[in-house]
């Protein structure tokens, strides 16, 4: 309770901030200005708060899990499972239903879940390591990845020109319907990552310690990558895959509060509800003529923030 | 706390042969034997770290496999070989974390890592980050975690490794105090000698050698060197300095 009262000054400043975004770009003062903001940009720049929230706390999630400060949902392969699932949906026709449900976020989710479910199992079992885990990542990922490309060649070419579009992610094509089925997604997934902070505080020092200490570890990091894929393939489905958001905010969070579940988890949510419409407004007026899609802005942003890392990471080990 | 029979077979190898041992409550049992004999999968094995290819752990009187994690986590603390990761974390908040089994308040674990970071001396070290802290201090930091799990039974492996002499000793002090305190304590130590900053009387050696039990005897009853011999497979030699003896290998046998 305390907890959460300590926090909402920040989650009250983090929307302020996300709406804000809105106004960025050419001034909207005439009555059609009036309306592109109301009925355009402010959807866009909450549809953009919570798909930047569910990445972030994703990635930290799934960092925290896999002990890898480099795995993020692009990297252990939930992403790509769910790009495939859209354009398997695509293919049979993006406007039709299965059993009711709208086929795009179904198979979305269907996606992201299978790669993520063999991810686990691969984590699941005794005696895997972080590295398999990862590799085995990277396997899902670019045979999902040969698959989609397959599956672009089936569909016609205007079809074809809105899978590309949206496969760059780009928050543009969102509309009230799409933010009201994207909503019980995040909070879900959310909510259920935050319900996982306890464990997550003794997985950090190490997951044979965290066994020691009473931490079911099989049982967490199974919901873990649930929760954090189904919230992933929820945002997939509405604006694309955009990456490398789970990877830039929790490491700008952990640099500067360290690296403990319970800062690092709320913390990170609130920066990816503030970076990712705040990156849209930049695509948004970079380029006068065009829009740039946001998952191009935050690629050319986290690019080298992995880099970065990548770099460090070998001289750390290189010096111990 | 009892192993029966255990087997662990890595590839084709056997870690741990058909091994037997129990230890009571109250214990101090000190395991050696040359790297690769099976000291740490022996600890793992009573963790439940490593699944059994044959055998059972019994943790008092009950199979292992029957205890929850919680359960297991009040039964035994473990202090692993590999150190702390270097991730920006609080002293405190790595100690409060080892109290996961019990359900209390964050308030109330933090205040019970405060005290356990006394009791090992290492109260100072609170507000500091984990990766900034030298050996020493991790060393401090672990022992007070596990003072703070407030488990019945301590599994340490190699609690001496990359400590300065000074360091080593205070270790292994810190652990005839525990052992005082009605804990009972496991320890797999490289140096033997180190038993000599235990004042515990009652100290059991198991040496190891290819996953078998290859010499076991009460420390002080004077055939540690035959029990060397057997586990190392070499002689050793008795050197006496004070009132403290050390044993020193010998010529390895030409073959």
């Amino acid at each position: 309770m305390m907890a959460l009262l300590r926090w909402l000054p920040w989650v009250v400043l983090a929307i302020v901030i996300a709406l804000a975004t809105a106004w960025i770009g050419p001034s909207l003062d005439d009555e059609h200005g009036q309306w592109i903001l109301r009925e355009l940009r402010l959807p866009r720049a909450l549809a953009g708060a919570m798909v930047g929230a569910v990445l972030s706390a994703a990635g930290a999630v799934v960092q925290i899990l896999l002990r890898n400060p480099l795995a993020t949902p692009s990297t252990i392969g939930t992403t790509a499972g769910a790009t495939l699932g859209v354009l398997a949906a695509l293919v049979l026709g993006s406007g039709s239903t299965w059993m009711g449900l709208p086929i795009l976020p179904a198979a979305a989710f269907a996606g992201a879940l299978l790669v993520t479910l063999v991810i686990a199992s691969v984590a699941a079992r005794d005696r895997a390591r972080t590295e398999d885990v990862l590799l085995a990542g990277i396997a899902l990922t670019l045979a999902t990845g040969a698959m989609a490309s397959g599956l672009r060649l089936g569909i016609d070419q205007v079809t074809s020109l809105s899978a590309l579009r949206w496969s760059l992610g780009s928050l543009t094509i969102l509309g009230p319907d799409r933010i009201s089925m994207l909503t019980p997604f995040v909070v879900i997934s959310l909510a259920g990552m935050l319900w996982l902070i306890r464990p997550l505080e003794v997985l950090v020092s190490g997951i044979e310690r965290a066994r020691t200490r009473g931490v079911e570890v099989t049982r967490v990091r199974t919901l873990g990558l649930g929760l954090a894929s189904l919230g992933v393939a929820a945002c997939v489905a509405t604006c694309g895959p955009i990456a490398f958001v789970g990877l830039i905010c929790p490491h700008l969070v952990k640099r500067v509060l360290g690296s403990a579940p319970r800062i690092l988890l709320p913390a990170s949510i609130l920066l990816g509800v503030v970076f990712l419409p705040l990156c849209d407004s930049i695509g948004r007026v970079l380029w006068e003529q065009r829009e740039i899609p946001v998952g191009v802005i935050t690629a050319a942003l986290g690019a080298p923030v992995l880099f970065i890392l990548v770099v460090r990471r070998g001289r750390m080990s290189s010096r111990s | 706390m009892a192993l029966d029979q255990a087997t662990v077979i890595a590839g084709d190898r056997p870690i741990l042969d058909q091994l037997t041992l129990e230890v009571g409550e109250g214990q101090m049992v000190a395991i050696i034997g040359p790297n690769g004999s099976g000291k740490s999968t022996l600890l793992r094995a009573l963790l439940g770290l490593v699944a059994l290819d044959s055998g059972s752990v019994q943790i008092e009187g009950r199979p292992l496999t029957d205890l929850t994690a919680r359960q297991r986590a009040a039964s035994m603390a473990w202090l692993p070989q590999d150190s702390l990761p270097a991730e920006r974390l609080r002293v405190e908040d790595v100690v409060a974390s080892a109290r996961f089994r019990f359900s209390e308040s964050r308030q109330d674990g933090i205040e019970a890592a405060h005290r356990a970071l006394e009791d090992a001396g290492a109260a100072s070290l609170v507000d500091r980050w984990i990766n900034e802290l030298s050996g020493g201090e991790r060393q401090r930091i672990e022992l007070a975690s596990m003072l703070a799990q407030e488990s019945k039974c301590w599994l340490l492996d190699e609690p001496a490794n990359h400590l300065d002499p000074v360091w080593r000793a205070r270790t292994l002090k810190f652990l005839s105090k525990r052992l005082e305190q009605g804990n009972t304590v496991l320890v797999v130590l490289h140096d033997v000698h180190l038993l000599g900053h235990i004042d515990a009387v009652e100290t059991r050696v198991v040496g190891l050698r290819e996953g078998k039990i290859a010499w076991q005897g009460r420390l002080g009853d004077g055939d540690l060197g035959e029990g060397l011999k057997r586990v190392h497979g070499i002689p050793f030699e008795r050197a006496v300095a004070g009132d403290r003896e050390y044993w020193i290998p010998g010529e390895e046998p030409v073959e």
